[in-house]
């Protein structure tokens, strides 16, 4: 690691699709994937993140850059992530929760679980079965059975014309 | 976006996992087990909706209020928004009045009716609307409770309700649908707060003894041996009298 020498020390990060970003390790270091090899001293050329593409890096970068601005104040961090997230749909939200998940940042993977959370919440279960790719493995007699047990759960619950 | 109907790169069990535990409401949560099995299998294990219940603490105010009409007495949970009363769930009664509150723990009230001679009791769980009735088995009973409690045992996934009386307490079992009566240890008159607290794993109680003079008792259940014990005061408490 180099010390304090007074220029910020910048790092390459390199996602899946060969695009190259440059961040200064102050805030890369938010990522404890980045930081380990860093202190491993594997940082020197260009850090290939394999889990990542180019889209949702240059979005976490934003975002490294953006909360380690803010001096230690967790309200205004809050708001921070609030206001990154809010434009974000649902398909981005999911790639940065994968990244984050990848790049071990606690704190950007709480925040983005809990938005994702947050856009579920009166959704049907045809949008999340569709957005989370999932298939319906049940036959039609044990779904009913599923949603009669609890069939007040259904009750105000957004139209299905998002796709 | 590259792709119209891009689906998501599948989140993995573990991740999934993490978003359903910060869903705030548990109706969503109940909403989804009819995604696929894989997440009825999740939303349904007890670590699972303990994991939920501590991460989605205080995200959402709700409060209970005591309606009275035609038929009786119940409760019905409330929740304001946009300065207006929207009612969330309400108690259903076979028949009779449920008038009191005795206890709650994790989100479960323990309630019960004493207008009349029978001793009716409920478990109510407002945010899953699931509920279950008792009642006392004892015929022309004389157990008096100077207090209530309920606590949930997480080895064996169960919630008991506790009555203290001065002769003896009793612990009724949901998951076995059983009464057990055991000796008293103490002549217990009254309880400083309406009910036992659910704390750590255990109800406590602060009681009024009369042993010759009138003590303060810290009391408690512990649900894993259903053993009711008094919790030794510190020693400086003992010496110094009516602290």
């Amino acid at each position: 690691m180099a010390a304090e020498t007074g220029t910020p020390t910048t790092l390459t990060l390199k996602s899946n699709d060969d695009e190259l970003f440059s961040v200064a390790e102050s805030a890369a270091i938010l990522s404890v994937t980045i930081r380990n090899m860093v202190e491993d001293g594997c940082a020197g050329g260009v850090i290939p993140l394999d889990n990542v593409d180019g889209k949702t890096l240059a979005s976490v970068i934003t975002y490294m850059n953006g909360i380690s601005a803010i001096p230690a104040d967790e309200e205004k961090k809050k708001s921070y992530r609030d206001k990154f997230l809010s434009d974000k749909d649902f398909e981005t939200l999911a790639d940065m929760v994968l990244a984050a998940n990848y790049l071990n940042m606690s704190c950007l993977m709480d925040a983005v679980s809990a938005k994702i959370a947050q856009v579920m919440e009166k959704k049907s279960v045809g949008w999340v079965r569709r957005k989370f790719g999932i298939e319906n493995d049940y036959t039609p007699e044990e779904e009913a059975a599923v949603k009669e047990e609890h069939k007040w759960t259904f009750e105000g619950v957004e139209t299905d014309d998002d796709n | 976006m590259a792709t119209q109907e891009k689906t998501t790169s599948s989140l993995p069990p573990e991740i999934v996992e993490i978003i359903l535990s910060k869903l705030s409401s548990v109706k969503s949560l109940l909403r989804f087990k009819t995604v696929c099995k894989s997440w009825n299998t999740m939303i349904s294990d007890p670590l699972f909706a303990e994991i939920h219940l501590q991460s989605s603490k205080s995200s959402n105010y709700l409060f209970l209020r005591m309606y009275r009409n035609s038929s009786g007495r119940g409760f019905s949970l409330v929740k304001l928004e946009g300065g207006r009363i929207h009612n969330e769930a309400v108690l259903k009664v076979h028949y009779g009045s449920f008038n009191q509150v005795l206890g709650e723990c994790n989100g479960v009230l323990l309630l019960n009716e004493n207008l009349h001679a029978r001793k009716e009791y409920a478990f109510w769980n407002p945010s899953t609307r699931r509920q279950a009735h008792f009642s006392s088995p004892y015929i022309r009973d004389q157990f008096k409770p100077v207090t209530h409690g309920i606590c949930y045992d997480p080895i064996t996934d169960d919630f008991k309700a506790v009555m203290i009386a001065k002769e003896s307490y009793r612990i009724y079992s949901c998951k076995n649908n059983s009464w057990t009566e055991k000796k008293g240890i103490g002549q217990f008159y009254f309880c400083m707060v309406g009910w036992g607290v659910f704390a750590d794993g255990a109800i406590y109680w602060v009681l009024g003894e009369l042993d010759n003079n009138w003590i303060i008792q810290l009391v408690y259940f512990d649900p894993r041996t259903d053993e009711l014990k008094r919790l030794q005061k510190p020693k400086e408490l003992i010496g110094g009298n009516d602290e």
